[in-house]
C-alpha cells in the first residue's frame, strides 16, 4: 500500500479532519450548509422556497445563475421534470432516456444518444457527472448555462420532438404541475424559462465527490500499489493526462482536439468559435466515473479504457488545432501493458456508487 | 491615501481579468483598508501592460510560425504565466501592485494591472517571475478554473505551474511538441528543490504626478531560449520537460534576458 496523501497534505489541510468523516456533498436546506438568504414572509403566492446550497469538500464554488438560485421546491421538480416522459412528443422519452443514473447519466452504453423514434443522434450523451461546474454545455460548448442547455433536447426532432409551446400546455394542463410551479416559482403559471430553471437547479444537485480517490485525499483510504502507480503516470509527463484532466475536477473545462482524426467529420468547438484553430475540438469530459460512461469520445468510437489509452499512447493523428501534449508524429507515450493496466486502476478510483445508486437522483415515478 | 507594502493585505491576490474590469474601483477599496486617519497623499495610477513579442514581432498564438536561436521553426499554443511582488521602486516608498498576477497570452482581459502609485520619481519596476512561496503550495491561490490548470504534480513539488509555454516544432518526423513549462520542481528522489523563479528588475525613469501611464512590459519568447543556453527543442524542450533539471535550469538562467519595458505612455494629465 502506498500513500498518496503525503503528497497531498495541502489537500488534507483544507479538507480538514472534520469534513474528512462527513459527508462528502452538501446539498443543505436553509442555512446549515451556508449561503442561504432569509426566508421572505408568506404572502398570497404561497411561502418562499427553501434554498439550497451545493458543495463538495475540495471542489471550487459552483457559480449558479442568480436568476435560478437552487430551492428544495425547485429541484424536485426539477427531477420530476427530468424524469418524466410528458416532455416528448409520443410521450415515450424522459431527459433521463439518455441519460441514465446507472450510466453515470450517459444513455445505456450507446455509442451515440437514442432519440424519439429509435433516431440516432450524432454525438454521445455526456455524463452529467458534477454538471453544475460546467462553463459551457454540449460537446461543442454551444450552451453557456444549464438552463440555455435544458431548452434545447426538447424541440429537437431526433431528441424529444415537442415544442416547447406544447410542452408548456400540457404542463399547465396536468393535475400535478401547476402546484408544484407555484411551490418552486411562487406562481402556477408555467413557462419554458420556468421549466428549465427547474431542470436546471436538479441537475445542480448530480454532485460525486465520494469517490475512492475522494476518500484518498481525506486521508480515510490509501492507493493500492497498482493505483498508485497509475496515479504517478496520470500526474506526471509519462502518461500526461493531467494537463487536461485536472485534479480535482478532472476536466480543464476547456476544448482539446486530442488527435482522433485528420478530417473531421464533425468539426466540434469551430462551428461555435468560427476559429479555424478550434477544428477538432471537444469539451474535455470529467473522468469521475468513467467506469460508468463508456462507450468513450464524442463520437462513441472507442469501446473500453483500454482503446483510449491505445489511443493516447500511438495512435494520435496531427492536425494544426492538435493539443500539445498529446503525442504524435513518431512519439509516443511508450505505455507498457502493466502502465496501462495500472492507469486503468487508478481511473476505477474515480468510481463513486454513491452517486450513480444516490435515491436522491432517481425517478420519483 | 497611500498604497504601499504594509497596505496590501494577505488574500490580495488578483487576475488580470479582474483588474481590467475595474481597477480604478478595486484598488481604491484596497485602499480604503488602510489608516484613514492619516491625510491622503496625491496620487497617480500606473497600468502595467504584459505584452508578449518573438524577436520583435506580436507573438501570434497557433497559426505563425517563429525561429529560435537553435534553428527550430515552431509556433506557439500557450503562454500562461504568474508574475509575484509587483512594485515600483522609488528611493522613499515603492509602490506595489497586487500579490499574485496571472497572465494569459489568449486572454486580453488578463493583460493589464493597475497600481495606485503616490507622487514621486520611480526608479525601477520590480517583480518575480513565478508563484512566490507564500502562495505556492496546493490552494495557495483562489480556486479559479485558471488557477487549478495551472497545478504543479503534487509528486513534483505541488504548487503551481510558473509558466505553460508550449507549442509544436518542425523535427525530423513532422511537427512534435516542444515544452517550456517552468515550476518547483521537488521530487521525492530530489535531495533539494530546483526553484526555476527568478526576481526582475527593469530600470525606469517615471515621475508621477497625480497622473495616469502605462509601462508596457515586454516579454520576449525567444529569449526564453538564446542566452546564456540555446534551448533546443529536439532535446531540452522535449517530452519530460518539466522533470528536466537541466531544462528548467537552462530557462530559469535565459529568464533574465526575457522582460524589458516597452513604450511608456501618459494617459492622462
Amino acid at each position: 500500500m502506498t500513500r498518496l496523501e503525503a503528497s497531498r497534505r495541502g489537500v488534507r489541510t483544507s479538507i480538514g479532519a472534520a469534513t474528512a468523516i462527513a459527508a462528502a456533498m452538501c446539498v443543505a436546506i436553509g442555512a446549515g450548509c451556508g449561503g442561504s438568504s432569509p426566508t421572505p414572509p408568506n404572502d398570497d403566492l404561497g411561502p418562499a422556497p427553501d434554498p439550497l446550497a451545493i458543495s463538495a469538500p475540495g471542489f471550487p464554488a459552483m457559480v449558479v445563475p442568480p436568476d435560478n438560485p437552487t430551492t428544495r421546491q425547485g429541484v424536485e421538480l426539477g427531477r420530476r421534470l427530468f424524469y418524466d416522459t410528458i416532455l416528448s412528443g409520443d410521450s415515450t422519452m424522459s431527459c433521463a432516456s439518455c441519460h441514465a443514473p446507472e450510466f453515470a447519466f450517459t444513455d445505456h452504453g450507446r455509442r451515440v444518444s437514442r432519440g424519439i423514434r429509435g433516431l440516432d443522434g450524432r454525438r454521445s450523451a455526456p455524463s452529467l457527472t458534477n454538471i453544475g461546474w460546467n462553463r459551457a454545455q454540449f460537446w461543442e460548448g454551444r450552451r453557456a448555462t444549464l438552463e440555455e442547455q435544458a431548452g434545447d433536447p426538447v424541440p429537437a426532432h431526433d431528441e424529444m420532438d415537442l415544442p416547447w409551446t406544447v410542452a408548456v400546455r400540457r404542463l399547465q394542463r396536468s393535475p400535478v404541475y401547476p402546484a408544484l410551479f407555484r411551490a418552486a416559482f411562487r406562481t402556477p403559471e408555467i413557462s419554458r424559462d420556468r421549466t428549465v430553471k427547474a431542470i436546471a437547479q436538479f441537475e445542480r444537485t448530480m454532485v460525486s465527490a465520494n469517490s475512492p480517490y475522494d476518500f484518498v485525499l481525506r486521508g480515510t483510504r490509501t492507493l493500492t500499489a497498482s493505483e498508485h502507480r497509475g496515479y504517478a503516470m496520470f500526474i506526471t509527463e509519462k502518461a500526461d493526462c493531467f494537463h487536461c484532466h485536472v485534479d480535482v475536477m478532472f476536466t480543464d473545462f476547456g476544448f482539446q482536439n486530442n488527435g482522433l482524426d485528420s478530417i473531421f467529420a464533425d468539426p466540434g468547438r469551430s462551428v461555435i468559435s468560427l476559429d479555424d484553430n478550434d477544428i477538432g475540438k471537444f469539451k474535455t469530459p470529467t473522468l469521475r466515473n468513467i467506469e460508468f460512461t463508456a462507450p468513450y469520445m464524442h463520437d462513441g468510437r472507442f469501446a473500453t479504457l483500454e482503446e483510449v489509452l491505445d489511443h493516447y499512447d500511438s495512435h494520435a493523428k496531427y492536425t494544426p488545432s492538435l493539443n500539445p501534449f498529446i503525442r504524435v508524429n513518431g512519439r509516443t507515450l511508450g505505455l507498457s501493458a502493466q502502465d496501462k493496466q495500472d492507469l486503468i486502476a487508478f481511473l476505477m478510483t474515480l468510481s463513486d456508487s454513491s452517486f450513480v445508486n444516490n435515491p436522491s437522483l432517481r425517478s420519483p415515478f | 491615501m497611500t498604497f504601499d507594502r504594509s497596505c496590501r493585505k494577505p488574500g490580495d491576490v488578483f487576475r488580470g481579468a479582474a483588474i481590467a474590469g475595474g481597477a480604478l474601483a478595486i484598488v481604491l477599496a484596497l485602499g480604503s483598508g488602510c489608516d484613514k486617519s492619516a491625510a491622503p497623499a496625491p496620487t497617480g495610477h500606473v497600468t502595467i501592460a504584459f505584452d508578449h513579442q518573438v524577436s520583435g514581432a506580436p507573438l501570434t498564438l497557433n497559426s505563425a510560425r517563429y525561429q529560435n536561436a537553435a534553428g527550430n521553426d515552431y509556433n506557439v499554443f500557450d503562454l500562461r504565466y504568474y508574475i509575484s511582488g509587483i512594485e515600483l521602486v522609488r528611493a522613499d516608498g515603492s509602490a506595489a501592485g497586487p500579490e499574485v498576477f496571472y497572465r494569459d497570452a489568449a486572454i486580453e482581459t488578463t493583460r493589464n494591472l493597475v497600481i495606485e502609485a503616490p507622487n514621486g520619481q520611480y526608479t525601477a519596476l520590480r517583480f518575480t517571475f513565478g508563484v512566490d512561496a507564500a502562495h505556492n503550495h496546493q490552494g495557495g491561490l483562489p480556486g479559479t478554473v485558471e488557477n487549478s490548470n495551472m497545478t504543479w504534480p503534487a509528486l513534483n513539488g505541488g504548487g503551481y505551474h510558473y509558466m505553460q509555454l508550449d507549442g509544436r516544432f518542425t523535427d525530423i518526423g513532422g511537427q512534435v511538441a516542444w515544452l517550456a513549462h517552468l515550476g518547483r520542481l521537488h521530487r521525492s528522489t530530489d535531495p533539494v528543490p530546483l526553484d526555476p523563479g527568478f526576481q526582475v528588475e527593469i530600470p525606469l525613469t517615471l515621475q508621477v504626478a497625480v497622473d495616469a501611464w502605462t509601462l508596457h512590459v515586454v516579454m520576449d519568447v525567444n529569449a526564453w531560449f538564446a542566452t546564456p543556453t540555446q534551448f533546443d527543442f529536439t532535446n531540452l524542450g522535449r517530452e519530460n520537460e518539466m522533470e528536466n533539471p537541466a531544462a528548467l535550469q537552462a530557462l530559469h538562467e535565459n529568464g533574465a534576458h526575457v522582460f524589458q519595458i516597452g513604450t511608456v505612455v501618459h494617459d492622462a494629465p
